[in-house]
């Protein structure tokens, strides 16, 4: 079942059950999430792109 | 079940760069390679092209890693001293070959059970054919999942690469007297650098970063005489976003040409050697969540990478159109130099990443 939860970056919306580590989510204010834990469900900020020289 | 530990796999490592295997040349390593593997893998062998293959686990999930067996040509000396590998290869990509091949043999039985991992060591990655990597796609079942074995540093996941493309300029004139106004054919091509350059900076806005943009680099120029005709020419390469395909690069670069050998009066030809489309994968894939978990859970903070260079992703993305990342230990800045090496500590946290992804992707 969805459930809406408050971060310090907005609300996210998501399915507890269904959910993945890793998994990347988007707050009602825009900010990308990542979720780094599940029992409890825990969010940080996702990583930006960076770009590198080389291969 | 054997695996191999951490001394194993620096052994395996430094055997590897103990042969040296420029591209054309890997047959030597290839075969040390296979030989180290069999023990892991018992279908370890290498193919037609000289590509080693081996396979774990016997899972409906498919998961190729491909790394690849050549280097770019030079010796520095291959050393282990003070926590540290040095030597040709360490970094591109001997390590995150070896650290791939190491985590294969690392599966767990229930990784076993629901993967089936592959790994090709493929020839002539910095050689322009990139034959190991085009003929394993040709070859080998289609994945479900592709781990590019390139340095992004052990907690960095590669995204994408740009394209490329060469392009040679050349122009032939009559010898005449430097008094005279004409131009000469080494102007004529000048003027054509000037306009490739040019032609780059009006594909890129002011924002792009070195992604989005087209970068060109003139890479050499020769200019000679036979007393009769005087020649010259230009080789330009061009790295281009996944806005330019190396087709388009070649159409408007040929207007852009033909309207300076129109100004001066010289022809000019273009010759567009076969080039790779830029790259760039989703950031929200079971692949990424995995390699990002698997980071977290070994004390990193996930980074995430776009490479301005080129790898075997261009070639293995447009023919297997799945998940797809480059995953390596090791600083790409030291990619190409005398100083290739690699922390033995980043080396092993690599494999343990590597391994803890797998694992992931097997739950």
């Amino acid at each position: 079942m969805r459930e809406t939860i408050v971060t310090p970056h907005g609300l996210v919306d998501v399915d507890p059950d269904t959910v993945e580590l890793g998994e990347l989510v988007v707050t009602d204010e825009g900010s990308e999430l990542e979720i780094v834990g599940l029992d409890p469900l825990r969010f940080e900020l996702a990583p930006e792109e960076e770009e590198d020289w080389g291969e | 079940m054997n695996s191999l530990d951490d001394e194993g796999a620096i052994a395996l490592l430094v055997g590897a760069l103990e042969r040296p295997s420029p591209s054309g040349e890997e047959a030597v390593v290839a075969a040390y390679l296979r030989d180290a593997l069999a023990p892991f893998a018992a279908d370890a062998t290498l193919d037609e092209v000289g590509n080693v293959i081996a396979s774990v686990g016997r899972g409906a999930r498919r998961v190729v890693l491909l790394g690849h067996l050549d280097t770019v040509p030079g010796w520095p000396s291959v050393r282990r001293t003070d926590g540290v590998v040095l030597g040709r290869g360490a970094v591109d990509a001997k390590g995150p070959l070896c650290a791939m091949a190491s985590a294969l043999t690392r599966l767990s039985a229930r990784a076993r059970e629901r993967l089936t991992v592959v790994l090709v060591g493929a020839v002539e990655e910095e050689a322009p054919t990139s034959r190991g990597a085009r003929h394993a796609v040709a070859t080998l079942a289609p994945p479900d999942l592709v781990v590019i074995g390139e340095p992004s540093g052990w907690d960095g996941v590669t995204l994408g690469y740009k394209g490329r493309v060469v392009v040679r300029l050349a122009a032939s004139k009559g010898v005449a007297h430097s008094a005279r106004a004409e131009a000469t054919a080494l102007e004529a091509v000048v003027d054509g650098w000037s306009a490739v350059r040019a032609w780059a900076r009006s594909r890129s806005t002011a924002a792009a970063g070195a992604f989005d943009s087209v970068q060109a680099t003139l890479l050499d120029v020769d200019a000679h005489d036979d007393a009769l005709l005087a020649f010259a020419s230009a080789r330009i390469g061009l790295r281009l976003p996944t806005t330019c395909t190396p087709a388009e690069a070649e159409l408007e670069l040929r207007h852009a040409i033909a309207d300076v050998a129109s100004s001066t009066g010289v022809g000019i030809e273009v010759h567009v050697a076969a080039g790779e489309a830029a790259y760039r994968g989703p950031r929200d894939t079971p692949l990424t969540r995995a390699f990002r978990s698997a980071i977290r859970a070994t004390g990193g903070t996930p980074r995430l990478t776009l490479k301005t260079g080129t790898s075997d992703m261009n070639v293995v993305a447009p023919a297997w159109p799945v998940p797809i990342v480059a995953y390596g230990p090791g600083d790409a800045a030291l990619d190409h130099t005398p100083a290739e090496h690699v922390q033995e500590w980043e080396y092993l946290r690599g494999i343990d990443v590597l391994t803890l992804a797998l694992e992931r992707l097997a739950t």
